[in-house]
Formats: C-alpha cells, structure tokens, sequence
C-alpha cells in the first residue's frame, strides 16, 4: 500500500479565517488523536486534491512541514461544498504503529450481475463500510463480486464478504443486504394518470380541537 | 401528485430560502442524481412531470427516486376577491429547495441513458440544475 506525503503548515487562531485561507489555494484542517493534542493545520488545496484522487482517502498519510513533525495520520472527516464538491475542510487523526484503527473504507462492486439480463436492477445499499485492523493492513476498498448474483432477488450481505487478512467489520450489519438485485416497476408506473385534484389533508392541530 | 396524508396545521408561513442544501446533497441510492442550482419553491405538478420525463425515456429497467417531497402549503386568494378577509385557501403543496439538493436519483441505466432522462426531467423544473454522479469515500 502506497503512503503519500502532504505538505502543511500550522495554523494560529481559529474560527472566521477558512474564507481567506480557501481564497489563497489553501484547505483549514486539523489533527487529533493519539498523543499528541489538537492542532489547527492548513494546505494546499491542488496538492490534496491530487492525493485524494490517488486514493488517499483511506489511505495512510505523512504530515511533514517546517514548523510541523512528520506525522503518521488517516483522513477521519472530508468537508465538501454542496455544489461545487471543493474540500472545506479536512480532519486527520493521528495513527500509532501497532494500534488498531475503525475507519471506513469504500465499497467497490465488481463483476456483471447476469441477472440484469432478466430486467433486475442492482442496488448498492451501503457505500463504505467501518473496519477494524491494524493500520498496515489497511486496505484502500473492499470489493464485493456481485458476478454470481443469478436470480432476481439475489442479495450479498455483510457475512458473505471475502475481507483482506487482519480486517473485521466494526459493526454487525445482520439481515441489511450491501446490494440486492430488485426488479424495475418503473416501467409499470410510466404512464400512470394520477388523480389531479387533491385529496384532502387531515389537519391534525384542528383534530385535537373537536376532540376537546 | 405527491402532497403529505395529514398536516399539523392547515397554513404554513413563507419563510426563507438562503444558503445551500446541507442535507441531501450527495446522490446516496441510485448511481446518478439531478441536483438544484437555484432555490425555488418546486410544485408537486413541476415533481411529477419531471418524474413522468424520466421514467417514459428509460422505459423497461432502471429504478427512479424522487429525493423531495412537497410537504409545504401555498395559499392563494380566489379570483377578484377583494384584499383583507384573512389568508386565502391552500391552493397547492410545495417542496422548498435550496442549491445542492438532488433532486432525482436513477440507478439501472447507462450514463447516457440517464443523462438524456435528468435532461429532459431539467426541462420540466423552474431552475438551472446538474447531473451528478454517486461519489465515493473521498472522490469529490
């Protein structure tokens, strides 16, 4: 697994400075966690950009700086504008060597579902999951072969998974399928001609009143 | 038309829409979304005609969610009523979107197919919007 390295900075004095700091290029952020406290940070935006497209996200990163000690973190938190999807603002928690972490890490669906030949749709109901390992073990996703989902109806849940060695689910997600093979009824609703006057809405506080 | 069972109150203020969607913008059921640019007040015939755009172009396969829900009254005077009198009847129901919200979600379909479909569904709502695609942990 490939670690990056992201140049940062500290950061004096919070609260009200984000607009200024995002106009310049750069991302606010913090590190906690582990031994050390907290600390405001900041960094160039492009250079974290490039990073998250390489798969830096769930993967271990180093902190290095002139004021700041090489830092072994992993993304906790991405902040992202509604619209235009920029990073606002990002969390990073300290991670020591032989310490075991949670972290969520994306779901990735691979394989052909033969049964979307039969008009199924296939459903990805969770799209990342929390795992439990030791932070060299971390992987960047885990792959779920939906290739043998045949029937309509087919489901894979969480017990089916084949995980990496050293990696267990944080959490049990008992009979909640990650993806399901559900038929279209689309097309039986699409040219329904729905009643167009309203019906009528029973007022609830109005309900109360009469009763009183 | 979409419009809720039962209300607490019969008429609701207008309020405000300011800022973005903090909620509900990222595409989290299907594979594509449309998602609002501008605020607007989006009626239950806007939500359904734009629902009936999508769903007549995909045809068989694909599933569709509508990701609003017109849960506010808007009220309006009779015609050549004098002013004063108290506040109007409830005339239709609404969803209050703000920029950010998705709108639509398709899952089922090709890229293409579901551009064209969120295109034609753009024709049919009073705001500019885009086609987004589910993001996963991290990809913005």
């Amino acid at each position: 697994m490939t670690d990056f390295s992201l140049q940062v900075e500290k950061r004096s004095g919070a609260g009200g400075k984000g607009r200024h700091l995002r106009a310049a290029g750069l991302v606010p952020a913090v590190v906690y966690g582990g031994n050390g406290g907290t600390q405001t940070i900041q960094l160039g935006a492009r250079e974290l950009d490039r990073t998250l497209d390489k798969g830096g996200a769930t993967s271990l990163l180093y902190l290095v700086g002139p004021d700041f000690p090489k830092t072994r973190v992993l993304i906790r938190e991405l902040q992202r504008h509604p619209v235009r999807r920029n990073v606002l603002h990002v969390d990073f928690v300290r991670v020591a060597a032989g310490q075991k972490i949670t972290m969520a890490v994306p779901l990735h669906v691979v394989g052909h579902a033969p049964a979307t030949e039969l008009g199924a749709v296939l459903l990805q109901n969770v799209d990342s999951l929390e795992i439990t390992c030791l932070p060299d073990d971390l992987p960047h996703a885990i792959e779920i072969d939906v290739s043998g989902m045949a029937e309509v109806n087919d489901r894979i849940f969480a017990r089916d998974l084949a995980l990496p060695a050293g990696v267990t689910l944080a959490h049990d997600f008992g009979d909640e399928p990650l993806v399901a093979m559900n038929l279209s009824r689309a097309a039986a609703h699409a040219d329904d001609e729905e009643d167009e006057t309203p019906a009528e809405v029973e007022i609830i506080s109005e309900r109360r009143k009469e009763a009183e | 038309m979409l419009m809720p069972k039962r209300a607490k109150y019969r008429k609701q203020f207008r309020g405000r829409m300011r800022g973005y969607s903090q909620r509900g913008n990222t595409v989290n059921q299907g594979e594509y979304g449309l998602q609002a640019l501008e605020p607007c007040w989006m009626t239950s015939r806007q939500i359904e005609a734009a629902r009936r755009a999508i769903v007549r172009y995909v045809r068989r396969g694909g599933k569709v969610w509508i990701k609003v829900f017109p849960d506010k009254p808007v009220t309006a005077k009779a015609a050549e009523t004098r002013m004063g009198s108290g506040k109007g009847a409830v005339d239709h129901w609404v969803a209050v979107v703000r920029p950010g919200r998705v709108l639509f979600e398709i899952a089922g379909v090709s890229e293409d197919v579901a551009k064209e479909a969120m295109e034609r569904a753009a024709f049919k709502l009073p705001i500019r919007t885009q086609f987004v695609k589910r993001e996963t942990l991290g990809e913005g």
